[in-house]
C-alpha cells in the first residue's frame, strides 16, 4: 500500500533508536532515489565500457579478456550503482548461464552483460563487536553490485522491469534487482572464452542515462547540445544563445570549442544555410521547375522537394513543356529533313519523342527515329480548395 | 547548360538506353527513377522493355552526341572504388548474334561484317575481342510472358561463346536483343528447336 513519505524529527532530551537514525539515512536515499527515477532516464552515467584485452591460448586461438570499467549507472529504481574499480567479467558465470547454448551454429550471437545493484554486507572490519563481546549487527551497509550475463534476447525486455511505485525508494525488498546493459559479448565454444565485444544487438544498444524535461534553460544566454561529452573536431552541435537578439543555430565543432555555422536562424527569422534547403513543395501557389534534356523513353524527373505521391494524389500538378532537339549531327546516314513523329510525355512521365527523317518522299525514303528533346517541367501545388 | 548528365546504360555490357540532364540540382537519380519499372528500347522494328534490375545509372560529363544517338554509347563502369564511370561508344560496325541454338543452349558470337575477307585457313583468324567480352540478350516472347535474359562471356581469342542454358520453350518464336559488349545492338528472331 502506498504511504505518504514521512521523516523524522526529533527533540530534546529524545532518546534516539537505531531505527530513527536508519529512518533519517532511509529518507535521504528514498529522496534522492524518486529524483533519480522521475526527473532522469536510466542508464549509464559515466563509464562502465566493455573493456577488452586481446590474449592467444597455448594453441595459438586468440581470444579476448573482458572487463567492465570504473564507472556509474542509474537503474529504473533511482538507484545509484557504483562500480569503484574495473570488474573482469567471469567466464565461469557465463558459462553457467550460456555455456551449453553456445555451438558451432550460434557462435555469432551476442549475449547481454548486465550490471545490478545490491546491498551487501560489510568485510569483517565492519562489524562491531559488544561489551560482552558478541558480535553486533552491521554497522555499514556496502552499495554493491553484480555482474551478470543474460540469455540471447534478454535485452529486449529491459524496458519491461517493474518501475517503483512513486512513494518508494530504490529497490524494493525483494524485488527483482533492475538490470542495466553494459554491453554484449560473444562466446568461442571451443576454448570456452570470449571472443568479441560489442555495444549493439538486435536494435538494442548500450543506453545511457538521460533527462526528463519539458523545460531546459541556461543561465548564461547560452544553451548547446551536442553529441560528444568532450566536442571534437567535427563534432555536430545545435547552440540557441542571444547574440544579435537571439538565434538558433546547427554546426560542427572544430576542434577549438567554435561551433561552425552551417545553417542559422535569426530573431528575424532569417534563415541562412551553406548548404541546400530542401522540402516539400506544399504552399498553395508554390512552383519548383526542372529543365533540362531528355532522350526517348526516359521518365522526367520531378523538381527537387515534389514527391510521385503528391502527384498522384493531385496535390501538386505538372506542366510539361517538351521540345525536339534535332541538331543535324542527329541525321541518320543520307537524311536532311525531318518532321516530328511524336514529342510527348505520358501519365507516367516518360518521353515519346522520335522524329521522321526525309532523304526524298517514298516511303523507302523516310525512317522513324527515336529522339531526344528539351524539356521544362513546373510542378505547380494545387490550391487548397482544389481549384 | 548542364555540364552533367546521367545515363542509364545495361549494366552488364555498358549499353546506354537513355540520358538525360538537370538544370536544377537535385537528388541522385536511380535507374527506377529514370527508367520506372521498364526502360523501352527501340531496336530494328521490335519495341524491347528491360527490367530496371537489369539497369545501372551513371554521372558523367555532358556530352552532345548521347542525346543525338544514345544507343551509340556506352558506360565503361568503374570495377574498383578507386575508379569512376566513363563514357564510350559501341563499333556500329559490328554487333553480336545468337549464333547458336538448340533445345537446351545457345551460343552468343560476333559475325564477320559483311563484305569482309574471309579469315584465312591456318593459321586460325585473328580473335576478334581480344578480352573476355560479356554479352547479354534479352527474349520477348508471346504476349504476357515475362521477359527471358541469357548472359554470359565470349572468350578471348574466341569468336563464339560457350553454350549457356537459356530456358526458352521449344518452338516459340522469340524477338532477342543481342548486346554484345562494345558492338552495336541487334535485333533477331529465335526459334528454339
Amino acid at each position: 500500500m502506498s504511504v505518504q513519505p514521512d521523516r523524522p524529527v526529533f527533540s530534546e532530551a529524545q532518546v534516539l533508536a537505531a531505527a530513527d537514525l536508519t529512518r533519517l539515512v532511509d529518507y535521504a536515499a528514498d529522496a534522492e532515489a524518486r529524483h533519480e527515477r522521475m526527473l532522469h532516464l536510466w542508464g549509464i552515467a559515466q563509464g562502465l565500457a566493455l573493456v577488452a584485452e586481446p590474449d592467444t591460448q597455448p594453441g595459438g586461438t586468440a581470444f579476448i579478456r573482458i572487463s567492465v570499467a570504473p564507472g556509474l549507472a542509474i537503474d529504473g529504481t533511482g538507484r545509484q550503482i557504483v562500480v569503484a574499480a574495473s570488474q573482469p567479467l567471469d567466464e565461469g558465470a557465463f558459462e553457467q548461464v550460456n555455456g551449453t547454448t553456445v555451438t558451432d551454429a550460434n557462435r555469432d550471437t551476442w549475449f547481454p552483460v548486465l550490471l545490478t545493484g545490491r546491498d551487501q554486507d560489510p568485510p569483517s572490519e565492519g562489524v562491531t563487536t559488544t561489551s560482552c563481546g558478541h558480535q553486533a549487527a552491521p554497522t555499514r551497509v556496502v552499495e554493491g553490485f553484480e555482474v551478470s550475463f543474460g540469455r540471447a534476447g534478454d535485452e529486449l525486455a529491459l524496458d519491461e522491469q517493474d518501475v517503483p511505485p512513486v512513494d518508494e525508494g530504490p529497490g524494493r525488498p525483494g524485488s527483482v534487482p533492475w538490470r542495466v546493459l553494459l554491453g554484449f559479448v560473444r562466446w568461442n565454444p571451443d576454448i570456452g572464452q570470449f571472443s568479441e565485444k560489442g555495444t549493439s544487438a538486435n536494435g538494442v544498444s548500450v543506453r545511457y542515462a538521460g533527462v526528463l524535461a519539458d523545460e531546459v534553460a541556461a543561465r548564461n544566454g547560452r544553451i548547446e547540445a551536442r553529441t560528444q561529452v568532450t566536442p571534437k573536431l567535427g563534432t555536430p552541435a545545435a547552440v540557441v544563445d542571444e547574440q544579435d537578439g537571439g538565434r538558433f543555430y546547427f554546426g560542427l565543432h572544430d576542434g577549438s570549442g567554435t561551433v561552425t555555422k552551417l545553417l542559422t536562424v535569426s530573431a528575424k527569422g532569417d534563415v541562412t544555410a551553406t548548404g541546400t534547403i530542401r522540402g516539400r513543395l506544399s504552399e498553395s501557389g508554390g512552383v519548383l521547375m526542372q529543365s533540362g534534356i531528355v532522350t526517348d523513353g526516359v521518365l522526367l524527373p520531378l523538381p527537387d522537394g515534389v514527391t510521385q505521391e503528391q502527384v498522384t494524389s493531385g496535390e501538386v500538378v505538372l506542366h510539361v513543356i517538351l521540345t525536339p532537339r534535332v541538331p543535324p549531327s542527329a541525321a541518320p546516314s543520307g537524311k536532311v529533313l525531318w518532321v516530328p513523329a511524336e514529342c510527348r510525355a505520358d501519365d507516367d512521365r516518360r518521353v515519346h519523342c522520335s522524329v521522321t527523317w526525309f532523304s526524298g518522299f517514298t516511303a523507302a525514303e523516310r525512317v522513324i527515329v527515336p529522339a531526344s528533346c528539351d524539356y521544362v517541367l513546373l510542378a505547380a501545388a494545387a490550391s487548397q480548395d482544389g481549384s | 547548360m548542364s555540364t552533367r548528365m546521367t545515363v542509364v546504360a545495361i549494366r552488364a555490357t555498358g549499353h546506354v538506353l537513355g540520358a538525360l540532364t538537370e538544370l536544377a540540382p537535385g537528388p541522385e537519380l536511380t535507374a527506377a527513377a529514370v527508367a520506372g519499372a521498364a526502360m523501352p528500347v527501340q531496336a530494328g522494328t521490335t519495341a524491347f522493355a528491360v527490367p530496371a534490375a537489369q539497369l545501372a545509372v551513371a554521372s558523367l560529363a555532358f556530352d552532345t552526341r548521347v542525346f543525338d544517338d544514345p544507343y551509340g554509347a556506352r558506360v565503361l563502369f568503374a570495377t574498383s572504388s578507386d575508379q569512376s564511370a566513363s563514357l564510350a561508344f559501341v563499333n556500329g560496325g559490328a554487333h553480336g548474334e545468337v549464333a547458336a541454338i538448340t533445345a537446351d543452349t545457345l551460343a552468343v558470337g560476333i559475325p564477320l561484317p559483311p563484305g569482309a575477307p574471309p579469315p584465312p585457313p591456318p593459321p586460325p583468324p585473328p580473335p576478334p575481342v581480344s578480352v573476355d567480352t560479356p554479352f547479354w540478350v534479352l527474349f520477348q516472347g508471346p504476349a504476357g510472358d515475362p521477359p527471358l535474359i541469357v548472359s554470359g562471356v565470349i572468350a578471348k581469342t574466341t569468336a563464339e561463346s560457350d553454350p549457356v542454358a537459356h530456358g526458352l520453350t521449344s518452338g516459340t518464336s522469340y524477338e532477342a536483343l543481342v548486346l554484345v559488349s562494345g558492338l552495336a545492338a541487334h535485333q533477331q528472331t529465335v526459334t528454339p528447336p
